[in-house]
């Protein structure tokens, strides 16, 4: 097809939705922000080199032997010196051990020069285990006999290709995926019988620098059907929403190791660490797997929200979850939760006990915390402040201004879902007023039939226990999805136990007889006794209920959900 | 962990999410593209704050990122590639700042240091470029799509698209929109494939014709 009908092709497509270029503002800025806090001071005055060289015969020690004064400081000669040392102790260290495993050794195996089979009953050398994947994948053995440390190189590699083979036929079968699908059928029937070199463990010399080839490992397109019989039994430690089929654009991404390209996880199996619920209504994330993420929600397994602008892996269990960032950035809440998220990156480690964004810099993060805490050793950072993490600690703490609190992921982060009740089943703590009846899906005016709460007669309600206590957050939000007939007044309410009061607020009911969302802050809930003394985050319920006033009057709830509404400024 | 099953709640005033996709492009600022502008001279990025750099460089982005993404996307790179090498273009100017004259000018050199970072994206993967002749197509693309890297296209075939009616408009959709194949879209419009083919040539006639009516041009 020719270029210009391609392009048409293209930018149809992007009009219609597909194909079209994301938002990478903030990814832009926020990597040229981590070079701009990187870069270092521009030179001024002398060179530092030179400097050194005035002032060295002034600093040395006196009973330190002077240096002979025709060579520099930075000659090369004086690392070459080094280097030639070395390279001797190594080679002599070498040929010594590799004399001491051929003479300790079985004298059978050393005797038999084209045994495959004894090869691989010998037991593995360390290099060799199936876990050293890079090792086992070059199969050229640069590493000393004790599994200790990488041979310093000898002068030349050999061009000979005695050791391709050699170390594949000791390789168990089930090596790593990443071995180059394109080498493995190769090597085998042309080398093996003629190659193989009479002492097969003695020759560790042959030590190219070992070039990753990644270009075999880039094209994984099919799942392989080998490793999809396995039953995966790594924890599940998110969850996400499936998107519709016919979606214009996915925002999950997912890779089995960092050699290969980033795949939507949509119809991957679970061999991808990704795999979608019984009811195909969900996807989730198996520990261990890497993800990138463009913009989307996950649920963690301690119910925490994870939005993410970013690559990452979760490890970890639901008791302690710790987010690997690789790159870019993410937005976690576990405010109330009783288990903290923790967040690491080159080393570094954040607990987050609250809410905030973490961005990854260079070797640093850059946090914000906007509810709660974040941890690091005995360091905290408390709400409204942002700082940066390096291996010093944290830095350039300072309080967030308007400009952090107007940042675009605060202000399209989703709502994190607290507690909800649907009545499809009854609530666990109990239901208190009205039944649980069916209704199908055309009065629901949803997608599928289900159940509601309803009620009816004089000042006809809705109310339900919580399952224990429930604790209210900053930013938290009641939705109430109800249906009103012959109402004068709604009341939505819960009660407190500790200021043994409801705490709750009075509205106008909208249009009789029809669905309709209603959305009310916590914080905008007064006690009843004075309607004075407002609600506020930690306070604690026992139960909810949703009221109206009238003397025939129906109500069909929907479903209750607690949400928590992230902060953030426009 | 509570699912819901039935209708999906209106999120709260505010919380509702957005898509800066469709954003139309920020208007640059005159003094961004001062034809006068010259590095080392009062506007350089050189001898400018970081702060001033830093919003300079946003403008540069917000005005040039979708183009340059569109273009790697136009040459081959997959659009996570895009993504990536988008970010690496911009962060090579940032690093190395240049004179900008107009608009033009600064689209077709981010296109280069797009091309060149892609071609050693395609060197060290060792993979071949997917298109003939990537200087060809980026001169294809520089036509096409102006100087707004293809903003003011998209926008215009966003609004001819609402003039196509009836079955070109469902063929364009399920063809284009949703991605099925030609073989795919004619099952679904109950149509034999040469008809789907037929259908969405006329179809893309009308919307090329409607395009540059917008822009005030004669159609080729």
């Amino acid at each position: 097809m020719p270029d210009k009908e391609r392009l048409e092709d293209q930018l149809i497509e992007e009009a219609l939705g597909r194909n079209a270029p994301p938002d990478l503002r903030s990814r832009i800025l926020g990597a040229a922000q981590g070079s701009l806090a990187d870069a270092p001071t521009p030179p001024q005055g002398t060179p530092s080199a030179r400097m050194r060289r005035a002032t060295s015969a002034v600093t040395r020690p006196i009973n330190e032997p002077k240096p002979r004064p025709s060579r520099p400081v930075y000659k090369p000669q004086r690392n070459w010196a080094g280097a030639a040392v070395v390279a001797g102790f190594c080679a002599v260290f070498a040929v010594a051990l590799t004399l001491f495993v051929v003479y300790s050794g079985d004298p059978a195996d050393v005797q038999i020069p084209d045994a495959g089979p004894s090869a691989s009953e010998n037991p593995e050398h360390p290099i060799h285990e199936p876990g050293r994947r890079n090792d086992a994948r070059d199969g050229q053995a640069p590493v000393d006999p004790t599994g200790t440390k990488p041979v310093p190189e000898p002068p030349e590699p050999k061009e000979e290709k005695a050791p391709d083979p050699q170390p594949e036929s000791r390789l168990p079968e089930g090596k790593p995926e990443s071995q180059p699908a394109i080498e493995t059928p190769e090597t085998p029937p042309k080398k093996e019988p003629v190659d193989t070199p009479p002492e097969p463990e003695s020759k560790p010399e042959p030590a190219p620098e070992p070039e990753p080839k990644r270009e075999s490992v880039e094209k994984p397109d099919a799942d392989e059907p080998g490793t999809e019989a396995k039953p995966d039994t790594r924890a599940v430690v998110a969850t996400f929403e499936a998107p519709p089929v016919g979606q214009k654009r996915y925002d999950y991404f997912t890779r089995r190791n960092a050699d290969e390209k980033w795949r939507e996880v949509h119809g991957l199996s679970g061999a991808w660490g990704v795999r979608k619920t019984e009811d195909g209504a969900y996807f989730e994330v198996l520990e261990g797997t890497e993800l990138k993420v463009t913009g989307a929600p996950l649920t963690l397994a301690n119910d925490a929200l994870l939005h993410a602008e970013g690559e990452f892996a979760i490890k970890g269990a639901a008791e302690a979850i710790t987010i690997e960032l690789y790159n870019d950035r993410i937005y976690v809440d576990c405010l109330g939760l009783l288990t903290a998220v923790h967040v690491s990156r080159s080393g570094l480690l954040v607990e987050v006990t609250g809410a905030g964004i973490l961005e990854a810099g260079r070797d640093k993060l850059e946090l914000f915390c906007t509810d709660g805490e974040f941890k690091v050793g005995a360091d905290t950072l408390t709400a409204g402040q942002c700082a940066t993490l390096s291996d010093r600690g944290l830095s350039r703490r300072r309080d967030a201004t308007k400009r952090d609190w107007s940042d675009t992921l605060l202000r399209t982060l989703p709502s994190r879902l607290l507690h909800g009740e649907g009545f499809e089943t009854e609530p666990a703590g109990k239901m208190i007023t009205g039944t649980r009846e069916a209704r199908d899906a055309a009065t629901l005016g949803a997608d599928r039939d289900g159940f509601v709460a309803a009620g009816n007669g004089l000042d006809a309600g809705v109310s339900f226990q919580f399952d224990g206590l429930h604790t209210q957050l900053s930013g938290e939000v009641i939705r109430v999805r109800y249906r009103a007939r012959g109402a004068n007044k709604l009341i939505v309410q819960c009660w407190n136990p500790d200021a043994k009061d409801n705490f709750g607020i009075d509205l106008t009911p909208g249009k009789a007889g029809e669905w309709h969302v209603l959305e009310i802050r916590m914080s905008d809930l007064r006690d009843r006794e004075t309607m004075k003394v407002g609600a506020s985050a930690g306070a604690r319920y026992t139960s909810f209920g949703f009221h109206t006033t009238g003397t025939e009057t129906e109500l069909e709830v929907d479903w209750v959900e607690f949400v928590r509404a992230p902060r953030y400024e426009d | 962990m509570h699912r819901r099953t039935g209708a999906v709640a209106n999120a709260p005033q505010g919380l509702t999410s957005r898509s800066c996709h469709d954003t139309p492009p920020p208007k640059t600022g005159a003094q961004f593209f001062d034809p006068f502008w010259h590095p080392g001279g009062t506007g350089s990025l050189m001898s400018m704050t970081a702060s001033d750099r830093m919003h300079e460089l946003e403008t540069l982005v917000a005005a040039h990122q979708r183009g340059v993404w569109r273009f790697l996307r136009f040459i081959g790179a997959s659009p996570v590639e895009a993504d990536d090498l988008t970010q690496e273009t911009f962060l090579a100017v940032w690093q190395k700042p240049f004179e900008q004259r107009d608009e033009h000018a600064t689209g077709a050199y981010l296109r280069t240091v797009a091309r060149h970072r892609f071609l050693m994206l395609l060197r060290s993967r060792r993979r071949r470029p997917e298109v003939q002749n990537i200087e060809d197509a980026e001169n294809v693309f520089a036509a096409k799509a102006g100087e707004d890297g293809g903003d003011e296209h998209v926008e215009a075939l966003r609004e001819c698209m609402q003039q196509l009616q009836g079955r070109a408009r469902s063929a364009v959709d399920l063809f284009y929109g949703d991605g099925h194949s030609r073989a795919e879209t004619a099952r679904l419009l109950k149509m034999d494939e040469e008809g789907v083919k037929t259908l969405l040539r006329r179809a893309k006639e009308a919307l090329r014709e409607c395009v540059e009516r917008k822009h005030g041009r004669k159609p080729e």
